[in-house]
């Protein structure tokens, strides 16, 4: 149970971290590499893995972060989500992810979630999880303002962001092994193990592995404290947002409006609103070329609906 | 001269084929084979996590793959390359191995879909038919050459008892494949990949 205790500490850090895009705090970015500079993982945790530690994460987050539990506003979330999400892109064309990683969709699918905070505040952790602030919900002004948001989360799911420091990080320190096929890190997110069928043996050897998998992935998780997702990962979740929404028949430039508006401060990695703009407006043209119609209107009525259900 | 091309033209040849028959496995806990690369497509068969494919080629954001079931029937189709890796170590705790789990009309959204009834599973399917085929406005965007889209799987059953009751109940959302078409219905909105 301390385990657990310290991964939540530290998943907490980390999902506060994850996605300063969208955020009006000030930027802690350090000098430490991130996904771009860090070399891959030559060992990689399972997708089921991985889910699993999102779920460990999201327990720690939502400790922080009251889930709303609104039934209404949970199911419009995962609506707009789920279908955005539809729409991202799988390809290995078009968005490139940062840090050579192939594009994973979650192992069990996106779950899109509102959070209890006055603060501006949109997450995406391991596993296809999503949250976003009812502080930022109640700023935005459409439902395409919302898609694009999600989608932007989602980008950084599928991309894979954030991972490569975590599998790094188990390389190091040789985790894999201590417990054997990566079965450490399933205890580390609290999965029970059966590994000899004795249960003082397997009590042992899962309570050291454990403990350095939460040594290593508590290390994992400073980095990602001290540094948001980078530059370019930033804007590849940017483009593929809107690449999603224009997709989904959401209007782009409402998401391109959205980010206007967030006046975070900026950092030498992180990229601040106006080149944020300065991109997607680059996108947008091509995609102005192509065909964009606006039909918000459509969803004006459902969308006040949702926003009147956020206290 | 002539003869070191040839060469060279037979070693290309054969890396190439080589290059088109690499092995992957299905990275997410389900994954629809399409009976083409488009979002649209009917699904033919449901892939489970685990299963080994061959990869024969690659259109846009979708994998052309050929897939051998347990008793050796040998299928072709589309999954979306974000259901795939070619990574060996990934998969080390999924490796279940399940071939092909359905035919018919289960997709990734099917499969998020349990519980709704067959009619709404198939009229899902009518649409989405209905709606498959020219995916151009999706195409060149943001300068390559890339098109289509695939159904993301959605929530499905919570992977665990957890503390937390309210965290579970996200686990355990269902959105099928009517649901969502409905909402996009409500909304006005087009999906440019359903075109």
């Amino acid at each position: 149970m301390k385990n657990l205790k310290l991964i939540g500490l530290i998943t907490t850090v980390f999902a506060l971290s994850a996605c300063q895009t969208m955020k009006e705090a000030t930027s802690t970015a350090g000098d430490l590499t991130g996904d771009e500079t860090m070399s891959m993982a030559k060992n990689k945790m399972s997708p089921d893995q991985v889910q699993q530690l999102g779920h460990e994460m999201s327990e720690a987050l939502i400790r922080k972060y009251p889930l709303v539990e609104d039934e209404k506003i949970t199911m419009y979330l995962n609506h707009v989500g789920q279908y955005v999400a539809m729409h991202l892109d799988n390809g290995a064309k078009n968005i490139k992810c940062s840090g050579g990683k192939e594009k994973m969709l979650p192992f069990k699918g996106f779950r899109f979630s509102a959070i209890k905070s006055p603060e501006k505040l949109a997450m995406s952790l391991p596993g296809g999880y999503v949250f976003v602030s009812t502080g930022f919900l109640k700023d935005m002004k459409t439902e395409d303002e919302l898609a694009g948001v999600l989608a932007h989360e989602a980008t950084h799911v599928v991309c894979q962001d954030g991972m490569t420091e975590v599998e790094n990080a188990a390389l190091k320190k040789g985790v894999a092994k201590a417990a054997g096929a990566g079965a450490s890190l399933m205890q580390a997110t609290g999965t029970t193990m059966n590994l000899t069928g004795n249960s003082d043996i397997d009590g042992a050897v899962t309570d050291e592995a454990g403990d350095m998998a939460q040594d290593l992935i508590a290390k994992a998780y400073e980095k990602f404290f001290q540094n948001p997702f980078s530059r370019g990962q930033e804007k590849i979740a940017d483009r593929g947002a809107l690449l999603a929404v224009y997709r989904g028949g959401y209007y782009p430039a409402d998401y391109i409006g959205l980010t206007d508006s967030l006046k975070e401060a900026t950092s030498a990695r992180h990229p601040g609103s106006a080149d944020r703009v300065a991109w997607l407006k680059h996108d947008f043209i091509k995609m102005q070329k192509k065909g964009v119609v606006d039909t918000k209107k459509a969803r004006v009525a459902r969308f006040a609906e949702f926003k009147k259900s956020i206290k | 001269m002539m003869k070191n091309s040839l060469i060279l033209i037979g070693a290309l040849i054969i890396f190439s084929s080589f290059a088109k028959a690499e092995d992957a496995t299905i990275a997410t806990e389900s994954a629809p084979l399409k009976a083409s690369g488009s979002l649209g497509a009917k699904s033919i068969a449901t892939l489970t996590g685990g299963t080994k494919v061959k990869k024969l080629g690659q259109k846009g954001m979708w994998t052309q793959v050929e897939v051998t079931d347990e008793s050796g029937n040998v299928q072709t189709g589309y999954v979306s390359s974000a259901n795939l890796t070619t990574g060996t170590s990934v998969l080390g705790n999924l490796g279940k191995g399940k071939r092909i789990a359905t035919g018919g009309t289960k997709d990734a959204l099917g499969a998020a879909g349990k519980g709704k009834s067959e009619a709404a599973a198939n009229a899902m399917d009518g649409m989405l038919d209905a709606a498959a085929g020219d995916n151009s406005a999706a195409d060149d965007l943001l300068g390559a050459d890339d098109a289509g889209g695939e159904s993301a799987p959605v929530a499905t059953a919570a992977p665990k008892a957890s503390s937390n009751k309210t965290l579970d109940r996200l686990d355990t959302i269902k959105i099928g494949d009517a649901e969502i078409m409905a909402f996009m219905k409500a909304g006005g909105l087009k999906s440019r990949l359903l075109k």
